[in-house]
């Protein structure tokens, strides 16, 4: 079973308590303030204090991009860099990019708990600055998808419980959505569904309807 | 007019068009096993009943067997909610019938020598072996329960079977609650052809078909009493859209007000209630079944995706052995422990959930889902022997669940048993799901290669399918929440009906049990409403 990716940051005063915003005004602050930065671990608090506090509030500054809803240009670049990393075409298997995991990821997020949601963007913000910790020189999206590759599998192997969590997290949900696709199944020799026509949950009508709207208001 | 039942269900989007306000004689929080039967129990005796239920009301016809799609309906927090430090995930239904929508079908009733124990052990009263029969009775007629037929043996479970008996290991067919499986394989998707028996199907209709009502997408948030009274039930409407609560509120007047709410929620909702009185059990004694798998590469296919999941299962080390006397859940103990308290199981995984709790990311995982027919492995529901807690801080439900002591000895053997089994069935290599990517291929691999698996959090991937214990049934206020009679002590008319007041693990799977106990809830809130 997946499992949420908790790295420890508590979600902001403003997501856990009072009614929540429309969904589609979705821009808000994730407020990784210095005192749960260091509640996500020893040395992810110092690597992120380290990395200073002007870029820190830049990243928790999260504005949808685009017609995503919830991922910002950041956090859709540290995305799009590990996806890269763990989905690439390969000859048989589509990328993950092609079956659209980061749509996937974004509409996830959407419809994730609150808590759940704050915790998987702090991830990802984590993995952005953690390569100097493996090995890696610079950040994330800036590696090659051979550095990215080894910096992630290091995280998963990792003593710290927070840069594993933060991997075991971040790849359980990418999986599942990619290999919920139905363009991998082919290649996996897995015949499918037998209820032919997929019937969208509600959550995913009221997502692509925001998007759409999203992407009329933008046109 | 044989659905006429259904005009009974009020649901998103029309609920939210204004508040509503009803009255009855006994309000249900919940329908799942623990409140689909109480429900059905009491409208057929003629009460007035109104179910309350968080998430929202699906039939067959919504459910179209694509992972993602079904665990957006019928999974609580969509598969994304853990506990506090990662290292359990948290299954549990967040729809109109509960967690039987993607359960296994698997209907054991409790085993005598559990009910011996819950009554020696931790003094159970009303709820003895001849009480439950007579129950148990009743439940699996109603729900077509039947030992698994040799049509639904798929090859894991053929290899589970056939292995465990070449090892000498006492196996059995599973009881199933199924009437007229087609075998698709997607029963934890929730079944698309009404085959499994679950509580949408079962006690659900025939609840509402005595006259119950059903709220859907209605979430209760609180509580009023009078003293000792639990007068009304408030309620807020959710948007299945997004999940969200909507400014549109249910209240509910009702003589008796139950939790059934599931073994997750139920201790969530009673902590978020102000109780007239203090409990300092509330929250603790908490067990969930912690589930360490086994994955294996085999030289045959072995598509695990078909059929049912559990035609057999090894009971033979459903009770742990000690060197003395079995130690009980929670209790100290001076005895050794040897090996078992859990079931062993085949296990069966869609590919999306699969791939998640495969070990690795990138290439090398890759190269193991290219060779998914001929995946298989084996799953064991640990009978949890060290409680954890489920409590609320700064407006979020905690859960911990210690991974050490005696759940470590037996989450360890568990693999063992398991690998001992797989490499004996002939299977090319194992794989323990750690994040190290532990991979064995001998027998002599075997111990050495479970000795430096970590339980640290996160470094394996455990299910917890079947939680309970956080509003245990005792005499006293002190170490329990209920009594006897399911109330919660301090209140006049306040109680429980599902796994949250087991005393401890059943050691199988919950779901008959949970029935037959809220079938006693039914007669003992009859008597005080009469």
């Amino acid at each position: 079973m997946p499992s949420r990716t908790d790295s420890g940051v508590r979600p902001a005063r403003g997501i856990e308590k009072g009614p929540p915003a429309p969904p589609v005004a979705y821009t808000r602050r994730v407020n990784i303030s210095r005192r749960n930065t260091l509640a996500v671990g020893g040395v992810a608090g110092l690597l992120l204090l380290g990395i200073g506090a002007v870029r820190m509030r830049e990243f928790a500054q999260v504005v949808p991009h685009g017609d995503f809803l919830v991922l910002g240009q950041r956090e859709k670049r540290t995305l799009d860099a590990l996806v890269d990393a763990l989905f690439p075409a390969d000859g048989a298997l589509p990328s993950g990019e092609s079956v659209g995991l980061a749509r996937a990821f974004d509409e996830q997020l959407w419809a994730a708990p609150p808590a759940s949601r704050a915790d998987i963007l702090a991830a990802l913000m984590l993995l952005e600055y953690v390569p100097p910790i493996f090995g890696g020189v610079g950040t994330f999206s800036k590696l090659s998808a051979a550095a990215r590759a080894r910096v992630f599998d290091a995280m998963l192997r990792s003593k710290r419980d927070v840069f594993c969590r933060v991997a075991v997290g971040l790849k359980q949900i990418l999986s599942l959505a990619y290999y919920a696709a139905p363009a991998t199944w082919g290649v996996l020799g897995y015949d499918g569904p037998w209820v032919k026509s997929p019937k969208p949950p509600p959550s995913a009508i009221r997502y692509a309807h925001l998007v759409n709207e999203k992407q009329r208001d933008g046109a | 007019m044989a659905d006429a039942w259904r005009e009974r269900i009020f649901q998103w989007p029309v609920l939210v068009a204004s508040d509503t306000a009803v009255s009855c004689d006994v309000a249900i929080v919940g329908s799942g096993c623990g409140g689909a039967a109480l429900a059905m129990r009491l409208a057929e005796a003629g009460k007035s009943v109104v179910i309350l239920e968080r998430g929202g009301y699906y039939t067959k016809d919504d459910f179209d067997q694509r992972e993602l799609n079904m665990l957006a309906r019928v999974d609580g927090g969509r598969g994304l909610d853990t506990s506090e430090d990662g290292s359990i995930a948290l299954t549990y239904g967040n729809n109109v019938g509960g967690a039987s929508v993607h359960y296994w079908a698997d209907s054991y009733r409790l085993p005598e020598d559990r009910a011996q124990q819950w009554q020696e052990v931790f003094g159970m009263q009303g709820h003895d072996p001849a009480t439950l029969a007579k129950h148990y009775a009743v439940i699996e007629r109603d729900l077509h329960v039947h030992p698994a037929a040799d049509a639904y043996v798929n090859r894991m479970n053929a290899i589970v079977r056939d292995t465990a008996q070449a090892l000498g290991w006492h196996v059995k067919r599973v009881p199933q609650a199924r009437r007229g499986c087609l075998a698709s394989g997607f029963c934890m998707q929730g079944c698309a052809y009404d085959a499994k028996q679950s509580q949408l199907v079962t006690y659900v209709p025939r609840a509402l078909a005595a006259g119950a009502r059903l709220y859907a997408d209605t979430d209760a948030i609180g509580i009023s009493f009078q003293g000792r009274q639990a007068k009304t039930l408030h309620c807020q409407v959710l948007d299945r859209g997004t999940g969200q609560p909507s400014k549109t509120r249910v209240d509910v007047t009702a003589r008796a007000i139950v939790i059934a709410a599931g073994g997750f929620n139920t201790p969530e909702v009673l902590q978020r209630v102000a109780l007239p009185q203090e409990l300092p059990a509330l929250g603790q004694n908490f067990f969930c079944n912690p589930c360490p798998m086994v994955h294996a590469r085999f030289d045959e296919d072995i598509i695990q995706w078909r059929n049912i999941p559990a035609a057999w299962g090894v009971e033979e080390f459903r009770r742990a052995r000690y060197q003395g006397p079995e130690r009980a859940f929670g209790r100290p103990s001076s005895s050794d422990y040897i090996e078992g308290g859990y079931l062993l199981m085949p296990n069966q995984l869609q590919p999306g959930l699969l791939a998640a709790v495969l070990p690795g990311a990138g290439a090398k995982h890759r190269e193991l889902m290219r060779e998914l027919p001929r995946l298989g492995g084996t799953i064991a529901w640990i009978d949890d022997i060290e409680p954890g807690s489920i409590r609320v801080e700064d407006g979020q439900r905690r859960i911990s669940m210690p991974l050490r002591g005696g759940n470590a000895a037996r989450i360890r053997d568990a693999w063992i048993k398991q690998a001992q089994l797989l490499i004996r069935a002939g299977a090319r290599e194992l794989m323990f799901g750690d994040a190290e990517d532990t991979r064995i291929t001998r027998a002599d691999e075997i111990e050495p290669a479970v000795a430096q698996l970590s339980l640290r959090p996160a470094r394996n991937v455990f299910a917890a399918p079947h939680p309970g214990g956080g509003a245990r049934m005792g005499s006293s206020e002190r170490d329990s929440v209920v009594g006897f009679d399911h109330r919660v002590h301090g209140t006049d008319n306040l109680y429980v009906s599902d796994p949250s007041v087991f005393p401890a693990p059943p050691s199988v799977d919950p779901s008959l049990t949970i029935m037959a106990f809220s079938f006693v809830a039914a007669d003992a809130i009859q008597s005080a409403i009469a």
